[in-house]
């Protein structure tokens, strides 16, 4: 009798597992192909920042737009205004008067804020192996694939970035990011339109 | 040597702090009763860079007042704490890039300078000896 308990209990177990497995690399795999398919997008953003040792929160909101494969415009309007723009290698970070240029390659941080931003609204980052260790839960509409860094700089950043990909919309909504001190940044994107042209302007660096 | 690893660093870790135009808004002050939170858009200009992002504060209790460092894109800097009485700043958490004594000796004295400073009313604090000019501007609520 106690064997088959066990057996019983290992054949469940193992069911539950394979089926995880199997769901996780098919949802994987949508979110890889809808991110690949998708040319431009843009959308409105709201940015909350959770701040754990004043127990409050930073509420920002702006627009982004981004172009495959390296274009990426990031701008907030309010509270602050700030933009940032990724064209290629090279980064114009503006507001008012004052505008810098960084090459990518020679700043780690930029080149991975720049990566995690376009990547991760794309859902990009789940065929990087080297950067995150992934895995996957369905809840909902949604497909929650947690994202633990693996890379040095990253690492030094966050400990865990969760990607919100709404299974009817075919794209990531949300992205969670989790820092060691506890802080967290949820960054929903609202008003999102795939592939519509957008101006080349837009990506101007200066 | 020390002085330019401290600027190296601390260049390094803010660059994705730049600049932004400061926003109209009503005067928010130094949170001199508890529970008051405060939000600041903070620049620090050096003689061979400009940086810039957030700093929100909060009075918890009586001679004490917390606050955090962020970037615009929200990733924390320096969470740290002031003690009014002793007049003393203690680095709580720092980014791992920025986690070095010196830069946290540095980085101390500074704020513990710009704490006092915005107490008196200032927005700005300057350090002479580094020329490094901090200035303060009550950023925008939103919620």
């Amino acid at each position: 009798m106690r064997k088959i308990i066990v057996l019983l209990t290992l054949c469940l177990t193992l069911g539950v597992a394979f089926a995880q497995n199997f769901n996780q690399a098919q949802a994987l795999k949508e979110i890889s192909a809808a991110a690949a398919s998708i040319k431009t997008m843009q959308c409105d953003f709201t940015q909350t920042k959770s701040l754990k040792m004043l127990g409050d929160k930073m509420v920002s909101s702006g627009q982004m737009w981004c172009e495959q494969p390296n274009m990426l415009r990031w701008q907030y309007n309010t509270p602050y205004t700030y933009t940032f723009i990724l064209n290629n290698n090279k980064v114009t970070v503006k507001k008012g008067n004052h505008s810098d240029v960084i090459d990518v390659n020679k700043n780690k941080m930029f080149k991975e804020i720049a990566r995690i931003m376009m990547n991760s609204v794309l859902g990009k980052v789940l065929t990087d192996k080297a950067d995150f260790k992934s895995s996957v839960i369905h809840k909902g509409n949604y497909y929650i694939v947690t994202l633990i860094p693996q890379k040095k700089e990253m690492k030094h950043m966050f400990t865990s970035i969760l990607l919100y990909y709404d299974t009817k919309l075919k794209l990531v909504t949300k992205v969670e990011m989790h820092e060691k001190n506890g802080d967290s940044t949820l960054i929903e994107l609202k008003n999102i339109k795939k592939d519509t042209p957008i101006n080349a302007s837009q990506f101007k660096i200066n | 040597m020390l002085r330019s690893l401290r600027l190296i660093s601390l260049l390094l870790i803010l660059l994705s702090c730049h600049g932004f135009a400061f926003s109209q808004s009503p005067a928010l002050a130094y949170p001199d009763s508890v529970g008051q939170r405060s939000r600041y858009e903070i620049i620090i200009e050096m003689p061979k860079a400009y940086l810039s992002g957030l700093m929100i504060m909060h009075k918890p209790s009586g001679g004490h007042v917390d606050a955090s460092v962020i970037n615009e894109f929200g990733i924390s800097l320096i969470d740290l704490s002031y003690d009014e009485k002793k007049d003393k700043v203690k680095i709580l958490s720092i980014t791992d890039k920025m986690n070095k004594w010196y830069i946290k000796r540095a980085l101390s004295n500074d704020f513990k300078n710009i704490l006092k400073a915005m107490r008196e009313g200032a927005y700005e604090y300057l350090n002479t000896k580094r020329k490094i000019k901090y200035s303060f501007q009550p950023a925008n609520e939103t919620e």
